[in-house]
């Protein structure tokens, strides 16, 4: 399957959309988590904070200021690095001890950078920021503590690279799935869709495999199966009841003209001088015969069933054929039969040579019979975009704008009301073997005359 | 000639052998499919002549299932069904040639003569003659009283089923068939057509006339004349 019929599938854009929910659902709970966890960090490092505080001006109550200084000496040194930081200024707001010097002042608690410390340049990262509480330590100065956030950092790093991976997790498994999905619809579709193909070809035969696995798409499948078996009876009784039509109504037909011949050779017919009648009477059963050739013919082609002979035609070898036969009539008829300058083209078409052949005589024959002398007749065959395409072109009266439109509507009314055969079936048989090969005809003016061009579909595409 | 005609229509089958028998044939008539079947493997007929549609066994069937005896009988099927598909159909099945109903009785007489006569090695023959016309099939050349004579090449193809038909009648649908490959009956007169064009070369110039209508039949070669 293409990527873009994998695209367009049902499935692929449920699954598609399923992604996204998926994905935006992940997004939210871990927007929550992210802003939680930060919280419930933030609240520890308060805590802390707030615990350090009251230790040290414990300590400085018990033990006085001088001692305090030490304290702080001792904790720097044995907190080693800077996620902690402690600032002891004395009364007349000198340094006394700490880590740090300078900072946002001893304020109430407060986020702090980390550029705002003097010393602390290089030794710690520089996005590092500080929570920090300051406290005036009862007349002999301030200090300041301040807890780094490197935690909260590192557990933010954690939970935004677990939701990376689970994001990309969850899309891929979304994308297979649905990939997965749309393909096996597609396939069952495609079944389906094979099998309605294979039926407009002629084969009447065949039916959707059902995998009995009782999903929708095999309910449907037996159904569609259901009405090509009615399909399939209906049409063989059709063509069964045309048969017998056939049969019924010729053998009579050929009993009379049996008859009649048998007169005519007995020499009866000579004896009365009627002859010539029996002569005209016996044409008259054979025009009879043919018109219900003609339409049987056309019932028959209708029917498709023809398209299991289709084999691969040149068009430039049955044109060739029929101009050969056709340039003397035309001739004779007064008329010229010209190809189109250019030479033919080979031009493949999936079809049936016979009917080929028959399609190209009618439209000549009509042009042959229903234009004055003088005529010119071009018939013509070129490879385009669409397919090849054949034309039969005059330059005799053509047939109004207007009429245009009826002259196939016309022929099918004629068609069904079975009275006056003509000309009419000629062109009908025309549009049945057009239609048969999915073949496109149009009608169009010459200026002046009538040029009929159809466009058959590509060979190569069976 | 021994001819088997099986028919179920007796008007019809009565019809064609007694046309036959006054042609000089012996005709056996039998309207049952299966019986026909039975005859047509026991008896050394010269040609079978069989209905499409027969009780029994069906006119295709009796033709697939004698072919499959190895039987080579010249096989001619008669139909109701004038249909491509159909005549194809009796083709594929095994025959030789089929005549559609109603048909007239020359037209199934001269297809009776084509598939009879027809001498084994008759279409390997590459020099054809009747009276002073030569046909050269390998070389395509003609020439008559020695003459030479330009021929179109559908000109050539009639002449020449002319001349292998020689003293049997052709019908216009035979010629339809076998030179333009044409199986459906057209509106205008194009055997009539390239027969004149050929007699304008072949016969005009000289003082016989070898190619002569068959009034209501067709066209024989006749070099008595």
């Amino acid at each position: 399957m293409k990527l873009a019929e994998l695209t367009t599938s049902t499935a692929f854009r449920l699954a598609a959309v399923f992604a996204c929910l998926f994905a935006a659902a992940v997004l939210l709970v871990f927007t929550i988590l992210y802003v939680q966890v930060g919280r419930e960090l933030e609240q520890r490092l308060a805590v802390r904070l707030a615990s350090a505080r009251a230790q040290f001006q414990r300590a400085h109550q018990r033990d006085g200021f001088n001692e305090l200084s030490g304290l702080v000496a001792d904790e720097v040194a044995a907190a080693g690095d800077y996620e902690s930081v402690f600032l002891l200024d004395g009364a007349d707001g000198d340094y006394v001890a700490g880590n740090v010097k300078g900072g946002p002042g001893f304020g109430e608690m407060r986020w702090v950078d980390s550029n705002q410390f003097v010393g602390l340049a290089g030794k710690v990262p520089a996005e590092q920021r500080y929570l920090t509480l300051g406290f005036t330590l009862a007349g002999d100065g301030s200090m300041l503590v301040g807890l780094s956030d490197a935690e909260i950092r590192r557990t933010r790093e954690v939970l935004l690279r677990t939701f990376g991976w689970g994001l990309i997790a969850t899309v891929l498994l979304a994308i297979g799935a649905g990939v997965f999905l749309g393909q096996r619809a597609q396939g069952q579709i495609d079944r389906v869709a094979h099998t309605l193909t294979a039926i407009r070809r002629g084969d009447l035969t065949a039916r959707v495999p059902v995998d009995g696995g009782g999903g929708d798409i095999d309910v449907v499948s037996r159904q569609i199966n259901g009405t090509l078996n009615q399909l399939q009876g209906l049409f063989e009784s059709v063509n069964q009841s045309s048969a017998d039509i056939a049969h019924d109504l010729k053998t009579p037909i050929g009993r009379l003209r049996q008859r009649l011949e048998g007169l005519r050779d007995s020499g009866g017919g000579a004896i009365d001088g009627h002859l010539p009648v029996i002569d005209t009477a016996i044409a008259e059963i054979d025009s009879i015969v043919a018109t219900f050739e003609a339409l049987l013919n056309i019932t028959q082609i209708e029917a498709g069933a023809r398209k299991t002979r289709f084999r691969s035609v040149d068009l430039a070898a049955v044109v060739g054929s029929v101009m050969e036969a056709y340039e003397a009539v035309a001739e004779d008829a007064g008329m010229r039969l010209e190809l189109l300058p250019g030479g033919l083209a080979h031009a493949l078409v999936f079809g049936d040579q016979d009917l080929l052949s028959q399609l190209l005589v009618n439209l000549i024959e009509n042009a042959i019979r229903h234009c004055p002398q003088r005529t010119r007749i071009v018939v013509g065959l070129a490879t385009t975009a669409d397919g090849p395409v054949l034309s039969v072109a005059d330059d005799g009266p053509g047939i109004p704008a207007i009429e245009r439109d009826n002259v196939f509507r016309r022929l099918y009314r004629l068609e069904k009301s079975r009275t006056t055969p003509g000309s009419g079936l000629g062109l009908a048989l025309v549009k049945a073997i057009v239609d048969l090969h999915d073949a496109t005809i149009r009608l169009e003016d010459n200026y002046p005359g009538l040029r009929v061009s159809m466009t058959f579909p590509p060979a190569a595409a069976p | 000639m021994r001819i088997l005609l099986v028919e179920d229509d007796h008007q019809t089958a009565s019809y064609v052998a007694k046309g036959l028998t006054e042609e000089g044939h012996v005709v056996d008539t039998l309207s049952d499919g299966r019986e026909g079947l039975l005859h047509a493997t026991s008896e050394p007929y010269d040609l079978i002549i069989v209905d499409r549609m027969l009780p029994g066994l069906d006119g295709l069937g009796l033709v697939k299932t004698l072919r499959a005896t190895g039987s080579k009988v010249p096989i001619l099927i008669l139909t109701s069904l004038g249909g491509v598909d159909d005549k194809v159909d009796g083709l594929e099945a095994g025959a030789d040639d089929y005549v559609v109903k109603p048909f007239a009785f020359s037209e199934l007489q001269a297809r009776v003569n084509a598939l009879a006569r027809r001498p084994p090695m008759r279409s390997e023959e590459s020099l054809l003659k009747a009276g002073d016309l030569e046909m050269d099939v390998m070389s395509r050349q003609v020439r008559r009283s020695g003459q030479l004579i330009d021929l179109q090449p559908r000109e050539f193809r009639l002449l020449e089923v002319l001349l292998r038909n020689k003293g049997r009648v052709v019908t216009r649908t035979m010629l339809l068939e076998r030179v333009w490959d044409f199986h459906f009956d057209p509106k205008t007169s194009v055997v009539e057509t390239h027969i004149s064009r050929l007699r304008t070369k072949v016969d005009k110039p000289f003082e016989s006339e070898l190619i002569v209508t068959v009034r209501g039949t067709g066209y024989t070669i006749n070099e008595a004349r």
